[in-house]
Parts: C-alpha cells; sequence; structure tokens
C-alpha cells in the first residue's frame, strides 16, 4: 500500500477517537470561550467583549482581592494548593515509600496509607467536616487539643485555616497515589549502582539523595504533573466539605466556576472562569506533550 | 413472487401492529406524568405516597423524581433547554417559577375554557396571599403545596422554668432573657452559620418586623429598597446585638459559622444543653423526633414565636412553602394538579407517620399534627402577615450568595456592617 493509503488508514483508526473528542472537548470548549463575551442564562443575551474578565479580576473580591495584604480569594487560594498540594504530597509520598521499603510491616503500612485513594473526594470532605467540627464532642481533632488544655480551633470556620485545613485533607489523598507510585520506582531502582556506592563508602542519606532521588526524577515530575492537573479541577471536595464559606474564603476556581455557572446561573461569568482554568493548564499540557514525545524518541 | 407475497405480509403486519400500538398509547392507556421535586428524606417519601394515592384512585402512572433543592432548578432548566419532557414541579423558589412563567414555560392553571385547575376551586381551597405569590396579571400558575414557618425560637421549656423567665414577646424583652441565662452561666444563643440560609432568615425575620410587609417585599422582590437604606442598617443593627457577644453565642462565633442547623439543634436538646435558644424553622422539629426520640416534642422542647420590634406590622410570620406547577397542558396533568389541590390531599399528605407537611390549604383539618407541629400550624394559620421567604424570592446571585457571603462575614465580624451591605448592594445591582 503507497503512502497515501496508509495516511487514509491512519485517520480512519483515530476518526472515532477523533469524532468523540471533537464532540465532547473542542466544541464545548469553543462554545465555553464564546459564552464567556456574554451575559445571560444559557442561552447568551447580550455581547459584553471583556466585562466578565475585568469583574473577575478587579470587581470580585472573592476571586481575587489584592486590595489588601496577604492578597485573597478563589485565584489566591488556588496558587497556594498548587504550591502544598503537590509538594505535601511528594513529599509524605516519598518518605513512606523509602522508610517502609523492606519493613517488616511494609503491606500493612501501605494498605493503610493506599485507603484514602479509595474513598471518593465527597466522602472525604464528611469524614474531615467531623474531624475538624468545632465541637470537641463530634471534631476529634478538637477533642485532642481540649484533652491537652488548648483551646478548641475553627478549622474550617476561620478564614486565616480554611484553606491550609481542606488542603491537609487532599495531602492525605494524594500520598497515597505519590506513595504507589514512589514505591514501585524504587524498587525498580539499579540495585548494582546502589552497592557500588556503599561499597564506596556512600551513608544512607547520601545514596537516598545523591542517587536514588535523580533516577526517580522522571516518576516524581509525572506524580507532580498529575496532581497538579487534578487540583485545578477539584470542586467536590470543598463544595462538601465548606460550600466555599466561610464567607466565600475557601473558594477555588473550580468551585467559582460551578457556583457562578449553576448557582448563581450567571453563565458567561462563570465561563471567563472556566477559560482561565484552561489558560492555567495549557502550559501544563505543553510540558506533558513534551515528556511523551521526548520519551518516544 | 413467493418472496413478494412474503414481504407484503411482513409489511402489512408491522402495519397493524403500529396502528394498534398508536391506538393503544393514545387512547386506552393515560400518558405518564413526569413529576420533579424540590424535596429531601422523610418528605420525599411522603410526597410519593400522595403520587402512589394519585395512581391508585385515576389509574395514572406518575414518574417521581425527588431530589435536593439546589440541583432541582438545574434539572429543570436543563430539560427546558433541551426539550426533555417534564411535567409537574414542585419548588419553593417564587422568584424562579415567575421567570418560567414570563418566558412562555408554564401553563397557567386557570386559563382558557378547560383550565388545568378552576378558579373557584382555588379561590376556594387557598388563602389569595399564597395564589398571588405565584400569579402574573390575574393567572395563577403554582398550587400551593405545602407551608412553614420560619418565625420560630427552639428551646427547653424546663429551662424557663428552672430561671423563672416569662416567653418574650418584644425585643426587648427577648434581649432581657439572654442576658439573664447568660448572668446564670448559660449560652443564651445557638446560631447556625455553616448553612448560609439560616442567616438570611435571621435577617428577613428582624427586617420584616423593623419596616413592615411592603418594604420587606419590596427589597427583595423588585430591590426597589436598596440595601444600605436606613431600614436595613437599622436591622442589622438589631442583628448584630445578639451577634456581637461573643459569650452569648455557642461556641462562640468561630464556632457559630461552621455549625450545621442540625448539630445546633442537637446544642440545645442535648443534655447539658450548650445553648437555650435556637432560631430557625418550624421543621426542625422533624430533627428532634428523629435524633433525640426520648424527648417529647411540644412538651421537652419547643418554640416560642420571633419576638415583634415594631409593634405597628401586628403578628407577623416569615415562612416559605412549594408550589407544584405544570409545564405541559394533558389531561392527565388536569388530573394531577385538581389532585393536589383538594383538602383531602393536603390531609393525606400531613397525616403521613414520617415526613408529614403542613398544607396551606384552608379547608384542610389540622388534627393529625401534634406537638411543635400542631404550634406551627396554628402559627402559620393565625398570622396577621405571612411573608414568605425573602432571600428565595431574590434572584440567586442575591439571595442564594451575596447574601450568604455578607452575612456569614458579618457573623464573623460583627462590625462590619456598612461592608456587607454594600457587597449586597453591588450584587443586586448586577442581578435586577
Amino acid at each position: 500500500m503507497g503512502p497515501v493509503g496508509h495516511n487514509t488508514r491512519g485517520w480512519l483508526f483515530a476518526a472515532p477517537v477523533l469524532l468523540l473528542v471533537t464532540l465532547y472537548l473542542v466544541i464545548p470548549t469553543i462554545w465555553t470561550v464564546y459564552f464567556s463575551f456574554f451575559t445571560g442564562g444559557f442561552r447568551p443575551a447580550e455581547f459584553v467583549g471583556l466585562n466578565n474578565f475585568r469583574r473577575l479580576f478587579t470587581g470580585d473580591r472573592l476571586f481575587l482581592d489584592i486590595s489588601s495584604f496577604p492578597w485573597s480569594g478563589a485565584l489566591i487560594n488556588n496558587i497556594l494548593w498548587l504550591v502544598l498540594l503537590p509538594a505535601g504530597a511528594i513529599i509524605f509520598g516519598m518518605t513512606i515509600a523509602v522508610l517502609a521499603d523492606g519493613h517488616t510491616w511494609e503491606r500493612l503500612i501501605k494498605i493503610i496509607v493506599f485507603v484514602p485513594m479509595v474513598v471518593s473526594n465527597t466522602a472525604t470532605a464528611i469524614i474531615f467536616r467531623f474531624l475538624y467540627n468545632m465541637n470537641p464532642r463530634i471534631g476529634f481533632l478538637n477533642a485532642v487539643l481540649t484533652n491537652i488544655g488548648l483551646e478548641p480551633r475553627p478549622w474550617l470556620s476561620s478564614r486565616n485555616y480554611v484553606t491550609l485545613s481542606l488542603i491537609a485533607a487532599a495531602v492525605w489523598i494524594w500520598t497515597a497515589f505519590a506513595m504507589t507510585v514512589f514505591s514501585a520506582t524504587y524498587k525498580a531502582l539499579d540495585k548494582d549502582t546502589l552497592q557500588a556506592a556503599t561499597v564506596d563508602g556512600a551513608g544512607e542519606w547520601q545514596k537516598f539523595w545523591l542517587i536514588s532521588l535523580p533516577m526517580m526524577a522522571h516518576a516524581i515530575s509525572f506524580v507532580f504533573i498529575t496532581i497538579f492537573i487534578q487540583t485545578i479541577k477539584i470542586v467536590d471536595l470543598v463544595l462538601v466539605a465548606t460550600d466555599g464559606g466561610p464567607a466565600g474564603a475557601s473558594r477555588i476556581i473550580g468551585f467559582s466556576f460551578y457556583w457562578e455557572t449553576f448557582q448563581n446561573l450567571d453563565v458567561g461569568y462563570g465561563s471567563a472562569i472556566a477559560v482561565v482554568m484552561l489558560m492555567l493548564l495549557v502550559p501544563v499540557m505543553i510540558l506533558q506533550v513534551r515528556r511523551f514525545k521526548a520519551e518516544e524518541q | 413472487m413467493k418472496r413478494t407475497i412474503i414481504g407484503v405480509c411482513i409489511v402489512a403486519l408491522l402495519a397493524v401492529s403500529v396502528t394498534l400500538w398508536a391506538r393503544g398509547t393514545r387512547e386506552d392507556a393515560p400518558r405518564e406524568v413526569q413529576v420533579l421535586a424540590a424535596m429531601g428524606g422523610d418528605e420525599a417519601i411522603a410526597f410519593g405516597n400522595v403520587l402512589q394515592r394519585f395512581t391508585e384512585e385515576t389509574g395514572i402512572p406518575v414518574m417521581y423524581d425527588p431530589q435536593s433543592g439546589d440541583t432541582v432548578i438545574t434539572t429543570a432548566n436543563t430539560r427546558i433547554a433541551s426539550g426533555a419532557r417534564l411535567d409537574v414541579l414542585t419548588l419553593s423558589r417564587p422568584g424562579n417559577i415567575l421567570e418560567w412563567a414570563d418566558d412562555g414555560h408554564l401553563v397557567a392553571l386557570n386559563d382558557g375554557d378547560n383550565p388545568l385547575v378552576p378558579t373557584e376551586m382555588l379561590h376556594d381551597n387557598f388563602s389569595q396571599s399564597w395564589l398571588d405569590l405565584v400569579a402574573i396579571d390575574g393567572r395563577y400558575y403554582g398550587v400551593p403545596l405545602k407551608a412553614f414557618s420560619k418565625s420560630v425560637v427552639w428551646h427547653r421549656p424546663a429551662s424557663f422554668e428552672q430561671l423563672g423567665l416569662e416567653y418574650p414577646e418584644t425585643w426587648q424583652e427577648w434581649m432581657q432573657v439572654a442576658e439573664v441565662m447568660a448572668d446564670e452561666g448559660r449560652t443564651p444563643f445557638v446560631i447556625s452559620g455553616a448553612e448560609a440560609w439560616t442567616l438570611t432568615d435571621w435577617f428577613e425575620n428582624i427586617y420584616a418586623r423593623v419596616a413592615g410587609p411592603d418594604k420587606y417585599n419590596d427589597l427583595f422582590i423588585r430591590h426597589g429598597v436598596s440595601w444600605t437604606d436606613p431600614t436595613v442598617v437599622e436591622a442589622m443593627e438589631y442583628f448584630r446585638q445578639v451577634l456581637e457577644n461573643d459569650e452569648w453565642i455557642a461556641l462562640g462565633r468561630d464556632g457559630a459559622i461552621g455549625l450545621s442547623r442540625d448539630e445546633a439543634m442537637g446544642l440545645v436538646l442535648q443534655d447539658p444543653p450548650q445553648g437555650e435558644m435556637f432560631y430557625l424553622a418550624g421543621f426542625m422539629d422533624r430533627v428532634g423526633r428523629a435524633n433525640f426520640p426520648h424527648l417529647t416534642s411540644g412538651e421537652d422542647y419547643s418554640f416560642f414565636p420571633f419576638p415583634q420590634i415594631q409593634p405597628e406590622w401586628g403578628n407577623v410570620v416569615v415562612g416559605g412553602g412549594d408550589h407544584a406547577i405544570a409545564f405541559n397542558d394533558s389531561p392527565e396533568v388536569r388530573e394531577l394538579m385538581r389532585f393536589l389541590s383538594k383538602p383531602e390531599t393536603a390531609e393525606y399528605f400531613g397525616s403521613q407517620e414520617r415526613g408529614a407537611v403542613i398544607s396551606p390549604n384552608t379547608n384542610a383539618s389540622r388534627h393529625m399534627f401534634t406537638g411543635a407541629q400542631r404550634l406551627e400550624a396554628e402559627q402559620i394559620d393565625s398570622a396577621e402577615v405571612f411573608l414568605f421567604d425573602g432571600s428565595d424570592m431574590a434572584p440567586g446571585a442575591v439571595g442564594g450568595d451575596a447574601m450568604f457571603t455578607a452575612l456569614q462575614d458579618f457573623l464573623m465580624d460583627p462590625s462590619r456592617l456598612m461592608e456587607s451591605l454594600e457587597y449586597i448592594e453591588a450584587a443586586a445591582q448586577r442581578a435586577y
């Protein structure tokens, strides 16, 4: 078969996927961008140009408030999420994967750490609502605090704590994922190199820091990108745990998008938020595609 | 030749069966009615029993889909936009109902020669104010299905007895009661702020008693009153009297903002109580009955009406309720809407063991209600002015979002009174 026929066959193989991607991804994305220039419900009513975006960045203190320090709003919260969640999950995941490796109770430890991975975000949100409850009769964390003579803290109901408390819950979930990947990678590391290092007199810490960790760079970047993308998409955890409260203090971009679109039926404004979300994801996607290509070669 | 004969036979057979099937669906079997209801828990089951009875009486099948109030509007809007069938919906938001009516999606109940429900039947069974909530130019769009009071202060009567306190009838007396309780080492108020509509209800009750029904409706329905109007500021100042003493509030303001309504009710009913008075709605009785079965509703715990502020506005009750609305006109939908308008149906709905509701139907007997629910029915029936939940009549961006954020903000820091109001005003300017 000549080159043209080969090409046609390739397109035919790709056609079903292309059709689905066009139908469910490309067209809705174009629609969303289109909606973001309008006001009104699901039927665009009035063209407003960039007004939705202007309001988003200058007129909506729940989305972005830089009038006083510390800055606040869904965007700032999301940046905090994007820094702390992958970092926390990678550090905890790596620590557990390496320390548990070869331990007598390795299996048990891993099973316990893996449990959150099979729990849905909604269930996690409810579990942590109890855990964080202000009333020491209900909230485990505050029960501990009051038992050692401290005051109970409003984990989910104070502006200062709420985002950090929610991130901690998410770290609990994603540590499981990071640990699983790291553990598998760690076990597959080239043992000869490590043995050679031992012979040369390297300590455990040096071996980990100078040999194992660099050899796991690929796994770390994979875990980082996966969690990064998931973080931008989070809605359910915040919605169930706090409804974005108190007073909008725990909103993140995905939540704001959902809230403006479906609660306030301000579809144009919600679409503008979705466009911002997309913009945040584009660099990560480019990075990811480059990585795939590099791996192919 | 043989083939042709077989072919003709098959076609003929198909034609006959299709005709029979079509006749069957058109004339013999009644068409299923699609019902979407904003109801949850026991109430959803109770309403399911009501629809079951309808099917038993009329032979008309019902496809019943109860959903939470948050999602039901989205579902309905999606069905409208996509053209999927939806016949009847029950909802507690007259604002949305009027919007749909305006856009031509609803069938007026009392329109034309063969109306869904005749005007006389509606006038016989319901008070004008309930019908007016969902009326445009004399056309009624909803059958009132359910009523509840949101002017209710839950407490334990034993606490009042122990402290020798009388039930407060005015705001001043109420604050005095709170002071005595605080002096005796008790925590007077339980406030639940996690689901922020509880705070909008606080504000609505105060505003109705400060500014009266006209301004109240003006503020919420038309935004005819600004959110920075002196009457609004005055109402917020009353609210601040409750909020500014951190010791007056169970778990403090920081705790209150994270407290769900069920937990809050529990704080009053548990032994020993962590707070004495919890303002909210009559339907919290259900939480008491379910979670504290050893307590008797109306005796061990009960409610007193939200105290008066300006005597000129009389006995005001702020409350809410559901209407059943019709998106299509068909004989089956007509049967159902008339069925829902009957006092017998209201009584059947009210006599459910669990999830019973109080009907706005004036001909329905109240004998089946017990405990605090009986008190609630009496309160609704005796109200001189019944005002519908204001935030439910306002556009979602105001009543379901800006007010939530601003009042939670105010609960956390009562000194931010004007900032809170300006925030709502900005949202209102966009939304109306």
